[in-house]
C-alpha cells in the first residue's frame, strides 16, 4: 500500500468519534496534539525507541536500527540478534543497553547504524529486563537480584559491583546525571546515586503499591532531574524527584484504556493505552495533567517512543507476541 | 526406564536391628505430621552431598515436583513421564514471556505412582494411572504431577489435577477405587499443585480453577463423594488444604487468593478472611494453637501472613477492601497488626511458593529469593529481619527442621543449614547439583530429597555409615 494511501490525519475530534461516546475530548486548555500515520515498520516488534530521526526496534531476539529520514519509508539498517528475548533497552550516546532475558545485559555499539555490534555482556543472576548508564556504571533490572550495578569503565569487560534487592517485580530503570531511578511493582520507586562508591544503596525510596512499571525522566534546568513520569498501573503517574532523597507523587492521570507504557517529548507524554490507542497527555503543569490528543490504533498499542515530532507505536494483539506486532510511524502535525 | 543404585546392602539388616527407635516413624502427607518439624534424632543427616551420607538413590523418570510420602517399608512418589522431549524448567523468579509461560505437550505422557523400597531404593511396584498427551497445560516451572500423594499406611491416595483423577491403591499396588474429577484450567494455564489430604474416613480435595472451583470430601474406602462445596475462587491457588485440630473443634482450613476459608468437616463455612495476594501457594499449618496462613505473590500490593486463633467465626478480615485491592504503602514486612481472632499479622511478609516453619518458638519465613526472616511465633515480634542466604538462588521447597537446625533447600539443590535460634547463622551448605522444587520427606532417621531426576535417601545412620565403610 503506498504511503500516501496509508496517511490519515486523525484529529482529536475524529479520534473521539472512533473511540465512541465513552472517550473524553482533549482538554480545551491543553495544546492540541494531532498525530498522523505516515509509515510502518513491519514486525516482530516489542519495544521501540526513537532519537534524532532514527528508530530502534526490538522484536523478539533482535534489535534493529531504522532510518526514519523519510518517515513514510523507514529503511532497516543494521541489527543484532541476541540468543534470548529482548525485554527492554535504553540509548545513551553511541550505546544501547539491552536487557536480554537470561543472556543478561548487552552493551551494543550503535554508532554505525549499518553495523550494530555487541561489545560485551554482563550476565546477572536472574532475568535481565533493561539497563541504563550513569557515572560510568550501568544499573540494570533483574527479577532475582533487583537493582544491579555494573562498572563499565571498561565497557568491553563489565564488572559487577553488587545489587540491591527489590521486593516485587523490578520493572524499569532510567538515569539522569549521576542518579538512577528504579521502579518495582508493587514496592515503589527507588533512587540511587551512582557516583557513590560501593554497593548500591538507595538514597531515596517511595513505597507505592501502584508504582508504574515503565518510567521516563524529565530533566530540567542545569541537567537536574525534576520529574519521573510513569505508566503501567493503568494510569499515568507523575513524581517530583527534584529532591532525590524524597521522591513524592505529584499527580496521576487516568486514561480511558490501560496505560502500559509511555514516552516523553516534553511537555507531552505519549501513552500506549492498549485498546484505546495513543493518548497524549500535556504535562506543562505536572500537578494537573490534561489530555492533549488521541490517536486510535487499529490494534492495541503496546509500546511507544517519541522524539522531535516522530512517534513510534507498537501495535498488535497479545501481551508479547512479537511476530504479530508492527510499528506505526506517526508524525505530529 | 529407571535405575536404582543400592549404595549399601551389607550390614543393613544388622543396622536396623541395632538402631534405636527413631522418633519420626512415617511421613504420610505433604510436609509430614508437624509441618516440617520432626523430633531430634542423631541419625538424621546434617551433612550430605551426592555421595556423602547417601544410603541410596533412585532414578525417577519424567518430571514431577510432588514430594515423597512414606509408610512402613514403602516410599511413594509420582511422576509424569513424557515419551518425547520436553523443555527444561527454568529456576528462579522471572517473567515467563509469551502466553505467561504456559506449556502444553503433544507427547504421550504416562502418569505413574512408584512404590520404592525404603531399605534398598528399588522399585517394588509401579502403577500407571493414565497415558495420553496432557489434556491441559502447565507453567514451564510447574509439572504435570505436582500434587503429593497421601497415605494412611493401608492405602495411598493419589490426586492429579492434570488428568482429573483421584485414585486409591493398597500397599500391594492394587487399585481400590478411582474417581474422575474432570480436568480444569488454572489462571494462565499454569497447571495444578494442591495436594489431597486425609482425615479419619475421608479424603479431601481442593480444586480452585477458572470455571468451577470446589472442595470435596470422598469416602476413603469407596471413593464415593460425601459432599462438595463451591468456592468463589478463580484458579489462582495451589495451596494444599489443612485439617486443624484445635481446642475448640476440628476444621478444614483452605487458603485462597479471594479468601482464606475454614469449613467444618461437613463443608459448612466457619469463617473467612479476605486480604490475600493475587496468587496463593503456601499451605496452612499449625503450631502454638495458631494456624498460620501466607500468600505472597511478588506482584501483590499485599502479601500477608496471618496467625489465627481457634474459634473464629464469620468474616475475620483485618485489612480493608481498599488495602487489599490497592496494597499497603510500606517497606517489608509492613506494620504488625492484631485483632480478636488474629494473634498477629504482617501485610508484606508472605512467601510466594515456600511455606513457613515454626520450630520452637520461632516462625521462620523463607522468602523465595533467598532470605530467611525470624519472628516470635506467638506474638509476631521480629527476632531478626531479612538475612541473605545467597543472591540469585531461588527457593520453592518448604523448610524443615530437626536437631536444632533449620534446613533450606534451594532450587539449585543446595541446602543451607541454619542454626535455629535468635541469632542467624549459616552453618554450612549441602549440595545436590540438580534442580529441586519438591519439599523433602523425613522418616526413621532418613531424609528423602527429590531432585529433578532422582530420589535420595540420606542418613547418618545404618546404611550410610556402612556405605562409608565400604
Amino acid at each position: 500500500m503506498p504511503a500516501s494511501q496509508r496517511r490519515g490525519v486523525v484529529t482529536a475530534a475524529a479520534a473521539a468519534l472512533l473511540l465512541g461516546a465513552g472517550g473524553t475530548a482533549p482538554d480545551a486548555a491543553a495544546q492540541e496534539v494531532i498525530l498522523e500515520a505516515v509509515g510502518e515498520i513491519p514486525g516482530p516488534a516489542n519495544v521501540v525507541r526513537v532519537r534524532d530521526g532514527v528508530g530502534y526496534v526490538a522484536g523478539l531476539h533482535t534489535l534493529t536500527v531504522h532510518d526514519l529520514s523519510d518517515p513514510a519509508n523507514p529503511v532497516a539498517r543494521g541489527s543484532h540478534t541476541f540468543p534470548e528475548e529482548i525485554w527492554g533497552f535504553r540509548l545513551a550516546g553511541d550505546r544501547a543497553y539491552v536487557g536480554a532475558n537470561f543472556f543478561g545485559l548487552g552493551i551494543v555499539d550503535i554508532s554505525d547504524p549499518d553495523d550494530v555490534v555487541l561489545l560485551s555482556q554482563h550476565k546477572s543472576l536472574g532475568q535481565t529486563k533493561i539497563g541504563d548508564i550513569a557515572a560510568g556504571k550501568v544499573g540494570l533490572i533483574d527479577h532475582m537480584e533487583g537493582f544491579v550495578l555494573i562498572d563499565v569503565s571498561d565497557e568491553r569487560a563489565p564488572e559487577g559491583i553488587g545489587s540491591y534487592y527489590l521486593d516485587g517485580y523490578a520493572r524499569d530503570v532510567v538515569t539522569a546525571g549521576t542518579i538512577a531511578y528504579a521502579t518495582d511493582s508493587p514496592s515503589g520507586l527507588y533512587v540511587f546515586d551512582l557516583s557513590r562508591p560501593g554497593l548500591p544503596e538507595p538514597i531515596g525510596v517511595l513505597h507505592a503499591p501502584a508504582a508504574p512499571r515503565d518510567i521516563e525522566i524529565r530533566v530540567g534546568e542545569g541537567d537536574r532531574p525534576t520529574l519521573i513520569v510513569g505508566a503501567g498501573g493503568g494510569d499515568v503517574q507523575v513524581y517530583d524527584v527534584s529532591d532525590p532523597a524524597a521522591p513524592r507523587k505529584l499527580s496521576s492521570f487516568v486514561t480511558p484504556g490501560a496505560a502500559t507504557r509511555l514516552a516523553l517529548d516534553w511537555p507531552f507524554a505519549y501513552v500506549a493505552d492498549t485498546d484505546e490507542g495513543v493518548q497524549v497527555v500535556d504535562l506543562s503543569d505536572p500537578a494537573a495533567p490534561v489530555l492533549a490528543g488521541r490517536f486510535a490504533t487499529p490494534r492495541p498499542s503496546r509500546d511507544i517512543a517519541a522524539n522531535g515530532g516522530l512517534v513510534l507505536v507498537v501495535v498488535g494483539d497479545g501481551e508479547r507476541e512479537g511476530e504479530d506486532r508492527r510499528v506505526m510511524v506517526l508524525e505530529r502535525r | 526406564m529407571y535405575r536404582t543404585t543400592v549404595v549399601v546392602t551389607l550390614g543393613l539388616l544388622g543396622g536396623l536391628l541395632l538402631a534405636p527407635m527413631a522418633a519420626q516413624e512415617d511421613w504420610l502427607q505433604f510436609r509430614g505430621p508437624a509441618a516440617g518439624v520432626v523430633p531430634d534424632d542423631p541419625q538424621l543427616p546434617e551433612r550430605w552431598s551426592e555421595t556423602e551420607n547417601v544410603v541410596w538413590t533412585a532414578d525417577i523418570p519424567g518430571l514431577a515436583w510432588s514430594s515423597p510420602v512414606i509408610a512402613g517399608d514403602l516410599v511413594f512418589i509420582t511422576s509424569s513421564i513424557s515419551e518425547g522431549d520436553e523443555p527444561d524448567p527454568i529456576k528462579g523468579l522471572y517473567d515467563p514471556g509469551m502466553e505467561n509461560g504456559s506449556e502444553g505437550s503433544a507427547n504421550v505422557h504416562r502418569w505413574v505412582l512408584y512404590a520404592i523400597d525404603f531399605h534398598t531404593g528399588q522399585v517394588r511396584w509401579e502403577r500407571e494411572l493414565y497415558a495420553a498427551p496432557p489434556p491441559g497445560k502447565r507453567h514451564l516451572k510447574n509439572s504435570f504431577a505436582s500434587e503429593t500423594p497421601v497415605t494412611d499406611g493401608r492405602r495411598v491416595y493419589v490426586y492429579l489435577g492434570a488428568i482429573g483423577q483421584l485414585a486409591a491403591f493398597n500397599m500391594s499396588g492394587e487399585i481400590v477405587w478411582t474417581r474422575e474429577l474432570e480436568v480444569f484450567n488454572t489462571l494462565h494455564e499454569m497447571g495444578t499443585a494442591a495436594s489431597p489430604i486425609l482425615h479419619r474416613d475421608r479424603v479431601y480435595v481442593v480444586n480452585d480453577n477458572t470455571t468451577h472451583s470446589f472442595m470435596a470430601a470422598f469416602d476413603k474406602d469407596t471413593g464415593n463423594e460425601v459432599w462438595r462445596v463451591d468456592r468463589e475462587e478463580y484458579g489462582r491457588n495451589w495451596a494444599t488444604p489443612f485439617v486443624w485440630e484445635n481446642d475448640v473443634r476440628t476444621e478444614l482450613v483452605t487458603a485462597g487468593s479471594e479468601a482464606v476459608r475454614s469449613y467444618t468437616l461437613d463443608g459448612e463455612l466457619l469463617w473467612e478472611l479476605r486480604g490475600m495476594s493475587g496468587l496463593t501457594t503456601p499451605t496452612p499449618f499449625t503450631a502454638h494453637d495458631l494456624v498460620y496462613i501466607s500468600s505472597g505473590y511478588p506482584g501483590g500490593g499485599i502479601r500477608p501472613v496471618y496467625a489465627i486463633r481457634p474459634g473464629a467465626s464469620g468474616d475475620i478480615s483485618v485489612f480493608t477492601e481498599e488495602e487489599a485491592r490497592n496494597g499497603i504503602p510500606s517497606g517489608f514486612p509492613g506494620p504488625l497488626t492484631a485483632s480478636d481472632d488474629i494473634a498477629w499479622s504482617y501485610p508484606l511478609l508472605g512467601t510466594y511458593n515456600t511455606t513457613a516453619i515454626v520450630y520452637g518458638d520461632i516462625f521462620y519465613t523463607l522468602l523465595d529469593r533467598g532470605f530467611l526472616v525470624a519472628h516470635d511465633a506467638q506474638t509476631g515480634e521480629e527476632i531478626y529481619g531479612r538475612q541473605r542466604l545467597e543472591i540469585g538462588n531461588g527457593f520453592t521447597a518448604s523448610p524443615w527442621a530437626y536437631n536444632g537446625k533449620v534446613f533450606l533447600l534451594s532450587e539449585d539443590g543446595e541446602t543451607y543449614v541454619v542454626r535455629a535460634g535468635r541469632e542467624f547463622e549459616i552453618l554450612h551448605t549441602n549440595l545436590l547439583s540438580e534442580m529441586t522444587l519438591a519439599t523433602p520427606a523425613i522418616a526413621r532417621g532418613s531424609l528423602f530429597i527429590r531432585t529433578q531426576s532422582k530420589l535420595y535417601r540420606i542418613s547418618n545412620g545404618d546404611g550410610a555409615a556402612a556405605s562409608a565403610g565400604q
